[in-house]
């Protein structure tokens, strides 16, 4: 059986997670946490993901990128918003695309995006050792179709396949509901860094049905972090005027100031702080409250309170229905947040699994299922807006209507409006508002090669399909002549076909050199911990090496230290090889855990 | 697994009637599928698939439609008017001018975001076409008598006319 991995790509953390011979679980690698931030920075030496580019963040701002998922199918109208707040520069090419300016280059949210999802691959094949080629992807139940295909396109940059997108807090319902057995109504309430999604699911037998979804892709704890964020730097300001605080490492410091303030009000009533200001001398020292902090979230809260009243309108439900409210995403830690659930549904939320790992289980177990590893539950979902195209005079006409069943279809009939007309141009929106401008434009698709006939006359005959993914595509056929209509589907902020294929093509002659820099910064971490390890246990080793064994340790060491500075991965393994068996012995006799840690590591990477 | 042109009922295995068992609807819903949905098929071949996919987008399209009392009657209507000829948008007497005034007081609502008249006229609206919907039973179980009762589906066209417009204007209110 092939390997399907469920992978939740979060916008503050990612991670993976497999179905093992005793059940579903995280994937662990060595002497790493589990939970990879979602986070890059681009060294000259190539990409760092996760940890190491957060260590990396401050003093390498402006090539820092966050939240890559925000920028996910977007354009720049989108993120009118909180553009202010990202310390990289944003451009916007063709058909809305935006682009991350990183120094002279250019990269679309999809390949960066990529990279973090290449990182869980690796990690993910050095734990499991074999190849993982598939994967079921969670994004936010709210997700429209431009980023769901974002999301499918990032993953084939990493060298995957996409065996399912699901919702996230459907994934969760899945890991939950297994875990529980319990029929009834679920709520999913999913507040992450970046996005609030909340779900109803009807829960009976072997089938998960999503009734009803809604949200807020642009609303999330990273929102929380930049209010805290503006209100030091008000007080900031008060203290010291002329700081402007406007440049990329000011705003990475507020940032980082601001998302420990929270973590510290989680348990405690008071937090006191202290930054260190760039570019001048000075250090600012203050105090935060928890009230303060509760009186700045609650409107958003409020705003997370009334897409849920919103959702139970549409499930036809009244909340002390619902039997079950689960919480997903690290925001739902907030007492406060918490609080607010409680009372609006009249029950205390479900606590049981860790609302960090849950999404990434629940896609891991639907991997399985894909995979064909069980068949004894059935997820359905649903699609979370309309979708349909302009008419007359600015409004939007919806062909399949939010929260259908998928996979769905429907089809419309186009005519023309002059005599041998053989092209008509209809664009595609999703949303569940009246007029298209309050909606999202998807793309625009043209009919081409009606035969010549009076105007009114060809019946073309359009359908919109949206499979089980929730990703749509369009076909056509003239039904008078039965000739299949050509039809071309231009996206918008999305990638097309062409531009796909380059990317890919391109990745492919960097592949060998990106694998060899990738392999090449890894030995170097490796090589560095064995180095603390040596120096941690160095007492250990003049009581029991020769000094002749020391001297040639020490030797070692610097060989590496000299690989270290060149540019190839296997030379530097080689090195590291020897220096493997060279401090065997120690590893023998130490006690201490962390050099036993850290040559065992080292093994993992020979061994790889 | 199913040919294209086979209708809802067939589909789902029950009889073409307006009544319908919905806890019955329900569980062959679920057990078809639990047969056919593409989550089954990921490691099957292509042209299994593609048929999974196929067969799940007719059986979603018949649940849904099936389910709904209104949209349940709008099918059945199109299977029992097949030549036979009607009058398709009759309405009942002053209706689209009350609609017409209806759409401006709304229009008004929605400007000056007047929440409780909202709300107002959401009832009034869902209580109307609650009372329309009270009628199909009886009538189309009249129907099943006398199938060629030209009348009688008059009387239900003009319902489906009627309950269309009411629908607009709960739409409008709900996509607010």
């Amino acid at each position: 059986m092939e390997r399907i991995i469920g992978i939740d790509l979060g916008t503050t953390n990612s991670l993976g997670a497999t179905v093992y011979e005793e059940g579903p679980e995280v994937i662990e690698a060595s002497g790493e946490s589990t939970i990879t931030p979602s986070v890059l920075s681009l060294t000259d030496k190539g990409w760092l993901v996760g940890e190491e580019a957060l260590n990396d963040s401050i003093s390498n701002p402006d090539k820092t990128i966050f939240s890559v998922k925000r920028l996910m199918g977007r354009s720049l109208k989108d993120l009118e918003n909180i553009i202010n707040e990202l310390p990289y520069k944003i451009i916007e090419g063709q058909r809305q695309l935006i682009k991350i300016k990183i120094g002279e280059k250019e990269y679309t949210p999809q390949e960066l995006s990529a990279e973090i999802l290449k990182k869980i691959k690796m990690n993910a094949e050095s734990v499991l050792g074999e190849t993982i080629k598939k994967a079921v992807i969670t994004v936010p139940a709210y997700f429209d179709d431009a980023q769901r295909q974002a999301t499918r396109d990032a993953a084939r940059f990493a060298g995957m396949e996409v065996a399912r997108i699901i919702n996230e807090p459907t994934a969760a319902a899945i890991a939950y509901g297994l875990d529980e057995k319990k029929d009834g109504y679920i709520a999913v309430y999913d507040l992450g860094g970046g996005t609030f999604d909340i779900s109803i699911l009807k829960l009976s037998g072997k089938i998960f049905k999503v009734i009803a979804t809604h949200g807020n892709t642009q609303l999330g704890g990273d929102d929380f972090d930049s209010l805290v964020a503006n209100e030091i730097k008000k007080l900031i300001q008060k203290t010291h005027p002329k700081l402007k605080l406007n440049d990329p490492e000011s705003k990475q410091i507020l940032k980082k100031t601001a998302e420990s303030i929270k973590k510290e009000l989680s348990s405690s009533t008071e937090t006191s702080y202290s930054m260190k200001l760039p570019h001048t001398e000075l250090t600012f020292d203050g105090n935060f409250k928890l009230e303060e902090f509760e009186n700045l979230i609650d409107p958003m809260i409020e705003q997370t309170l009334e897409s849920c009243s919103y959702v139970l309108r549409e499930a036809n439900l009244a909340a002390d229905k619902i039997n079950d409210v689960v919480l997903v995403g690290g925001s739902t830690i907030i007492p406060k947040v918490r609080k607010r659930i409680e009372s609006f549904f009249q029950k205390p939320p479900h606590v049981a699994i860790d609302p960090y790992k849950v999404v990434a289980m629940g896609a891991g177990i639907q991997g399985h299922l894909l995979a064909g590893g069980r068949r004894d539950f059935l997820l359905l979902d649903v699609i979370p807006l309309a979708l349909g195209i302009e008419t007359l005079g600015g409004t939007f006409s919806k062909i399949i209507t939010g929260n259908t069943t998928i996979p769905a279809e429907e089809s419309e009939t186009f005519t023309t409006n002059v005599d041998n007309q053989t092209s008509i141009e209809v664009n595609i929106y999703q949303g569940e508002r009246e007029l298209i401008k309050h909606c999202r434009a998807l793309g625009q698709f043209k009919l081409r090669g009606i035969p010549p006939m009076k105007s009114g006359y060809p019946l073309v005959q359009v359908q919109f399909r949206v499979d089980a993914n929730g990703i749509l595509t369009v076909t056509a056929n003239e039904k008078r002549s039965g000739e299949k209509a050509e039809i071309e589907v231009i996206p918008f902020h999305g990638l097309t076909q062409f531009e796909i294929e380059n990317i890919i093509e391109a990745s492919y002659e960097n592949a060998v050199d990106d694998f060899n820099q990738r392999q090449l910064i890894e030995f170097c971490q490796t090589a560095e911990r064995i180095f603390r390890g040596i120096e941690q246990t160095w007492e250990v080793a003049e009581n029991t090496l020769s000094k002749d064994d020391r001297d040639e340790i020490l030797k070692q060491v610097e060989s590496v230290r000299q690989s270290m500075q060149g540019h190839d991965a296997q030379v530097l393994k080689t090195e590291l090889d020897v220096l493997g068996n060279l401090t065997r012995p120690l590893a023998d006799n130490a006690m201490g855990k962390t050099i036993l840690t850290e040559l065992k590591d080292n093994e993992n990477m020979i061994r790889k | 697994m199913i040919s294209d042109d086979i209708d809802h009922f067939e589909l789902m295995g029950l009889p073409q009637s307006f009544e319908i068992d919905s806890e019955k609807l329900e569980d062959l819903y679920q057990n078809l599928s639990l047969e056919m949905h593409p989550d089954f098929y990921g490691t099957s071949t292509k042209e299994k698939k593609i048929l999974s996919e196929k067969s799940s987008v007719m059986l979603n399209a018949a649940y849904s439609t099936l389910r709904e009392p209104v949209s349940r009657a709008r099918y059945l209507m199109s299977i029992l008017t097949r030549g036979v000829s009607l009058k398709k948008d009759d309405l009942p007497e002053d209706f689209l001018q009350e609609m017409f005034s209806l759409q401006e007081s709304l229009d008004e609502m929605l400007e000056s975001c007047d929440q409780s008249a909202l709300c107002k006229m959401n009832e009034d609206l869902l209580k109307r076409s609650n009372l329309i919907q009270s009628n199909f039973a009886s009538l189309f179980k009249k129907l099943e008598t006398s199938p060629e009762n030209t009348e009688t589906l008059q009387q239900l066209q003009k319902h489906l006319n009627t309950e269309r417009y009411l629908r607009r204007l709960l739409d409008r209110i709900n996509s607010k």
